[in-house]
């Protein structure tokens, strides 16, 4: 059982670095393009 | 096969375009009681028929097609460079019936570009109470178009107006006004040297400030070749074009257009002596904040308890019954308590986007602009930066892109770098939690100390922001004229359905936005507080059990749950930063909020819930904990000094990635962005270490 907690950690610490990576440095190429919500850009 | 059609909705500001849009293509984009709410293109579909889409393109408002913002000139790029794919198959120029005079000059000049162009007459459920009555078919024949007559808010008219638009085709696109009247010699040369072109375009062209951008570069670096007449002889031109244009119109509506004064209500001018006076007027203006500020904490009170609670509950039923491990520890200590940290300010939230909501839909806002005119000039500001600065109280985002409707360029770049001191809804969090934590309960002349604080503490944003435009007029060296045409919508009881829309969005993409950063940023927090690096970590309990033999067993846990956290990966980096944030107050924690926070500023609550839940996982609320902690001398960590320091130091730190962006976006270059992070830190800490030292 322990592992498999283990490795739902990892996954997930991957995960939510993945994400910040993607927001923070990606975001500008990818807002533009969608007529987006007014509020698009906040976050 | 199906059709489509290009659609473009123009007008001047605040006439009901993007309401108007939002009712045909069923999309929800802002709409608001003041002039300049939409500053970008929108797209959006909607079905004519059963073979015919209509592509319609919502833009921001514009009183003619001789621009002088960026907004404006939106307008005109789209209007004039027919190789644009979304170059309008006709045009919809929608007029407010109360100013149908000066709503009409766009239309004649839309109408004079060749482009098919039908007026849609907007509000037309206010002509009964104002006494207007309009002569559609006169004002058919003379206008040489088709009218619709609409209201959105009652959605009368629609289908009508989409049979026009499916009709496209009858409407001349012959021109009103005759452009070489105003001087037959200069139009016969400028005819004779580009035969074959619409007069009225070149025209445009030629009256166009190069500054604006791309439109069609081929024609124009031809025409700047045509400059037989010096710039104020053009300027002469234009005003004789627009004076032709007015005699035309107003020989129009002398015959389409009635309206009764006697049966019209004046109570609008009544109210606004009051609401635009000079004492009145911002004794009012300060009551509604005042009680504003007084009902976003009381009201919010009972619920935001209750959502506390409900964690708090969640939490120990997610570790009591989900099966032991690292990962049920996740769960209930780092990504349950991060996420409430967040939901648990939806209450306050949603009463700040409702009494937003309801200023801008009532008109209120505009008188606001009107009265802090005078006001804000003596700072470099002009009343239209007024806009970005309250609506900076829920996010700075939209509000810097809506400096676009300030004409110049100095202004403009004054209110972007100013704007980010608005106190915004972001930093509600940190001040709510922090008010609850050390300003004592009490009241002054009926009202809290804690309400009093909240909005001492927007009143600050507010001066200094205010104070640095000053700074910043004085010393910026760019030159720029300055117009200020604002114009007083009317009074409207607000829709239900426009400020319940508008919350619900607001809250949501508040909830959604910084849910998912909180969400990363707990995990990984999680994580690195929960593992550490060397011996110090590893052999947490035998060494402290060693150094103190005589405790009980839950105290020993205690002990060795903060030893193991100060000596975790996040504990080493926190300490490697306390040296420089202890002249503020603040410990290791706190640093580590405050670079996190750095993503987004609500993440500070969320990072110190994790931080403190695995420090300590009894089941105490967050504020709880954070109450009891205690610093190496003995003093509650959260006291008055450093719990007003760490304020002041969110009031006036940039700490807001996303803004930063957008100012790089909005200026076109980084460095402005740069210069306002390092400035606003670094005035940031000076302030709050300055706090801190009086205060302690
Ligand atoms: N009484 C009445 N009010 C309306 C009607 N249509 C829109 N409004 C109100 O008029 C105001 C302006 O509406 P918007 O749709 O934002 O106007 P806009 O033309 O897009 O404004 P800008 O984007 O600033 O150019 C809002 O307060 C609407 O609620 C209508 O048919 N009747
Ligand atoms: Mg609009």
């Amino acid at each position: 059982m322990d592992w498999i907690q283990g490795f739902l950690v990892f996954l997930s610490g991957i995960c939510a670095l993945l994400f910040l990576f993607r927001k923070f440095f990606f975001k500008s190429k990818l807002a533009n393009k969608k007529g987006c919500d007014h509020n698009c850009d906040c976050h | 096969m199906s059709k489509s059609l290009n659609i473009a909705l123009l007008g001047n500001p605040n006439t009901g375009k993007t309401s108007l849009f939002n009712s045909l293509t069923g999309l929800s984009q802002k709409v608001g009681n003041y002039p300049g709410v939409t500053v970008e293109k929108k797209e959006g579909v909607c079905k004519l028929d059963r073979k015919t889409k209509g592509y319609f393109i919502d833009l921001p408002g514009t009183y003619s097609i001789n621009s002088s913002s960026i907004d404006e000139s939106i307008v005109v790029e789209l209007l004039l460079n027919k190789n644009n794919k979304e170059y309008p198959d006709l045009a919809l120029v929608i007029a407010d019936v109360e100013n149908l005079k000066r709503n009409l000059l766009l239309f004649t000049q839309v109408k004079d570009l060749g482009i098919p162009t039908i007026l849609v007459i907007n509000m037309a459920d206010q002509m009964k109470r104002k006494g207007i009555s309009l002569d559609i078919p006169i004002l058919e024949q003379t206008l040489e178009t088709k009218i619709a007559l609409v209201s959105t808010r009652e959605n009368t008219g629609l289908d009508e107006l989409k049979k026009l638009i499916l009709n496209y085709r009858i409407i001349s696109n012959k021109p009103l006004v005759q452009i070489n009247s105003i001087d037959k010699k200069y139009f016969e040369n400028l005819e004779n040297a580009f035969p074959g072109q619409l007069l009225y375009k070149l025209w445009l062209i030629i009256t166009q400030d190069a500054n604006f951008g791309a439109i069609q570069r081929t024609l124009i670096s031809d025409i700047s070749k045509f400059q037989t007449k010096s710039k104020s002889e053009i300027k002469r031109l234009q005003q004789k074009e627009t004076i032709k244009r007015y005699q035309f119109i107003n020989s129009v509506l002398k015959k389409g257009l009635q309206i009764d004064k006697a049966s019209a209500t004046d109570f609008r001018s009544k109210l606004d002596r009051v609401l635009i006076h000079k004492f009145w007027g911002y004794l009012i203006f300060f009551s509604i904040l005042m009680i504003i500020f007084q009902s976003i904490f009381s009201w919010s009170e009972v619920p935001m308890d209750f959502i506390d609670n409900c964690f708090n509950y969640l939490s120990s039923v997610t570790s009591n019954n989900l099966p032991s491990g690292v990962f049920t520890d996740l769960l209930s200590q780092g990504i349950i308590p991060g996420l409430g940290g967040i939901v648990i300010f939806i209450p306050q939230i949603a009463f700040l986007f409702l009494f937003l909501s309801i200023l801008e839909e009532t008109g209120y806002m505009s008188r606001v602009v009107f009265l802090m005119d005078r006001g804000l000039r003596r700072f470099g500001l002009s009343g239209k930066s007024i806009i970005p600065l309250i609506s900076g109280t829920a996010c700075a985002i939209p509000a810097i892109m809506s400096t676009r409707n300030i004409e110049s360029w100095k202004e403009r770049l004054i209110t972007i770098l100013v704007t980010p001191f608005t106190t915004c809804s972001a930093r509600l969090p940190v001040y709510a939690i922090l008010i609850a934590l050390v300003i004592p309960d009490g009241y002054f002349l009926g009202f809290s100390y804690k309400g009093l604080m909240l909005m001492f503490l927007y009143l600050i944003g507010f001066l200094m922001a205010l104070g640095i435009a000053w700074i910043l007029t004085t010393t910026l060296s760019i030159h720029s004229k300055s117009y200020f045409v604002i114009e007083l919508p009317n009074y409207k009881i607000p829709l239900i359905k426009n400020v319940a829309l508008t919350v619900w969005e607001k809250t949501k993409s508040f909830v959604e936005g910084a849910g998912k950063i909180i969400l990363a940023i707990s995990i990984l927090l999680w994580i690195l507080a929960s593992y550490g690096p060397g011996e110090n970590f590893n052999q947490a309990e035998n060494i402290i059990q060693k150094k103190y033999p005589e405790l009980a067993e839950k105290e020993i846990e205690l002990k060795t749950n903060s030893f193991k956290l100060e000596n975790s990966y996040v504990g080493v980096l926190g300490r490697s930063i306390e040296p420089i944030i202890t002249p503020l107050g603040y410990d290791w924690k706190i640093g580590i909020a405050i670079i996190t926070s750095f993503a987004a500023r609500e993440v500070f609550v969320g990072t110190l819930a994790t931080i403190y839940s695995v420090q300590n996982d009894d089941n105490d609320t967050i504020k709880n904990k954070m109450a009891s902690d205690i610093r190496k001398d003995g003093k509650l960590l959260f006291n008055l000094a450093s719990g007003t320091s760490l304020m002041i130091f969110y009031a006036f730190a940039m700490q807001c990635m996303s803004t930063l962006a957008v100012v790089k976006k909005e200026t076109n270059s980084w460095k402005w962005p740069l210069g306002q992070l390092f400035f606003m830190t670094i005035l940031a800490y000076f302030i709050s270490f300055l706090t801190y030292q009086i205060l302690s």
